[in-house]
């Protein structure tokens, strides 16, 4: 039985099979014979290589997936600004005053009870897109806070101990699944930037979300605008520290959401 | 022990060596998250960094930390090139400092949750990504770092927050400026960012 596994004959196969795992091992890249530009480093003595030399191979090779046209841009740069001032003057100031008089944990059940209830929207567009494990995870998630955690109020599901993740998607998503490409960039006023896929697909899901119940235009742009500012006062600062970071703001918007929209990578792994 | 032993022994111990890959980014990002989360919780440094007073000792786990020229030629992408060595020379530390504001603004803005480190994966050998979450009571943020490895250390060269890569953005920036301007131009306008 034992001369089964190693005897004279397999010894030194079994050997060979041994180095071979070890050297394929990324412990041990100088035996990389294919060794690439970064791998360089490692074989030549520190004081050999260029660091301020020119490069061979561009970043922008990957990019180009990311590149969506913007024949707007005069017009878009233009709503940029209008946006910028718009929360300069407007939602900042308020959703200071408002921050300053509503503590800091009721502004957060506010965007779970807010979360919550646009619960239709991803259920049913993570149908469409067939992807049942999201829509089980967003039912469960729904089927949770609202019943045990006041009616959304507490967003128990994310906790780590239940775990159920929250699965952000929409009727712009669903559209791109069936093969609808972006369109142009369109950056809106108010709504901020978007393409054209994605603005009917917002248009679309107002249908999905129960907002689209309540039967006057007024009450509707209220109760959006209430969500907007509760969701500013939760991070001030955030879009002042974007803007001190960039060297050109609107050019950072739209790659950082056209970025944004791609497929998240930790979650399609 | 018999010889089958001995050999499922040497199996499993060439078999779990190869994916293991040392750990090493993930603790070497780990350890300089822990030192610039550590100085920002000091209450003192925090009025100090307030201020702006006082920033020196989170520049030096920075430059621990960053592979500046790395971040740069990445940044620059193609328009690399067309800068002169003086103009690159100028340039990495310039662009280190915009880095530094961005990272410091978003790090303090989570400074009081909790960084997890999930696990890192290896994209080369001397390439890995490490990926950490912020955790806090009301959201989590998923914060990936990328890391090089160069003359024996491991230093990042992204960061990408919420599936936006810092350097790609930062590429699309440095193209819009460049395809309008002349290197000296751009680096005229960095240098009012960061003054």
């Amino acid at each position: 039985m034992r001369s089964l596994w190693i005897n004279k004959r397999t010894l030194p196969l079994f050997f060979c099979g041994c180095m071979l795992l070890l050297f394929q091992n990324p412990l041990f890249p100088q035996s990389d014979l294919s060794a690439t530009n970064n791998t360089e480093t490692m074989i030549h003595p520190i004081d050999e290589i260029d660091e301020f030399g020119d490069i061979e191979e561009p970043e922008e090779e990957k990019d180009s997936s990311l590149t969506i046209s913007d024949p707007l841009e005069p017009l878009n740069r233009a709503v940029f600004c209008f946006n910028d001032k718009l929360y300069l003057y407007l939602l900042r100031p308020i959703s200071k005053g408002y921050a300053f008089i509503v503590p800091k944990p009721a502004r957060k059940s506010t965007k779970n009870f807010f979360h919550n209830i646009a619960f239709p929207v991803r259920f049913i567009n993570n149908l469409f897109q067939a992807n049942l494990h999201g829509a089980a995870i967003e039912l469960g998630r729904f089927t949770v806070n609202t019943f045990f955690g006041f009616a959304g109020l507490i967003d128990l599901s994310s906790r780590p101990d239940i775990n159920l993740p929250k699965q952000h998607t929409d009727f712009g998503d669903t559209l791109g699944t069936y093969g609808i490409k972006e369109g142009i960039f369109l950056n809106l006023p108010i709504l901020g930037p978007s393409t054209v896929r994605s603005a009917v697909g917002t248009a679309g899901d107002f249908f999905l979300h129960p907002i689209s119940l309540l039967n006057s235009e007024r009450a509707i742009v209220g109760v959006k605008t209430y969500e907007k500012t509760n969701e500013v006062s939760l991070t001030p600062g955030e879009y002042e520290s974007f803007k001190k970071a960039s060297l050109d703001p609107y050019t950072a918007m739209k790659n950082g959401y056209i970025q944004y929209r791609q497929p998240k990578r930790h979650i399609q792994e | 022990m018999n010889k089958k032993g001995i050999f499922f022994l040497l199996l499993a111990y060439t078999l779990f060596n190869a994916p293991a890959y040392g750990g090493e980014p993930m603790e070497s990002v780990r350890t300089h998250v822990e030192k610039v989360l550590t100085i920002l919780r000091d209450p003192a440094l925090k009025a100090e960094l307030a201020k702006g007073v006082e920033q020196k000792k989170i520049q030096r786990v920075y430059q621990e930390m960053f592979d500046e020229v790395e971040l740069s030629k990445r940044a620059l992408g193609r328009h690399w090139n067309t800068l002169s060595r003086e103009e690159r020379k100028e340039f990495v530390p310039l662009f280190r400092r915009l880095l530094e504001q961005a990272y410091l603004d978003k790090l303090l803005a989570y400074s009081n949750e909790k960084v997890l480190f999930d696990k890192e994966i290896s994209l080369s050998p001397t390439i890995a990504e490490v990926r950490t979450r912020i955790v806090s009571s009301s959201q989590t943020v998923f914060v990936f770092y990328r890391v090089i490895q160069k003359k024996g250390s491991w230093k990042v060269y992204d960061i990408i927050v919420e599936n936006i890569s810092l350097i790609q953005n930062y590429r699309s920036q440095f193209n819009e400026i460049l395809v309008k301007n002349s290197p000296s131009q751009m680096l005229k306008i960095l240098k009012n960012k960061v003054k």
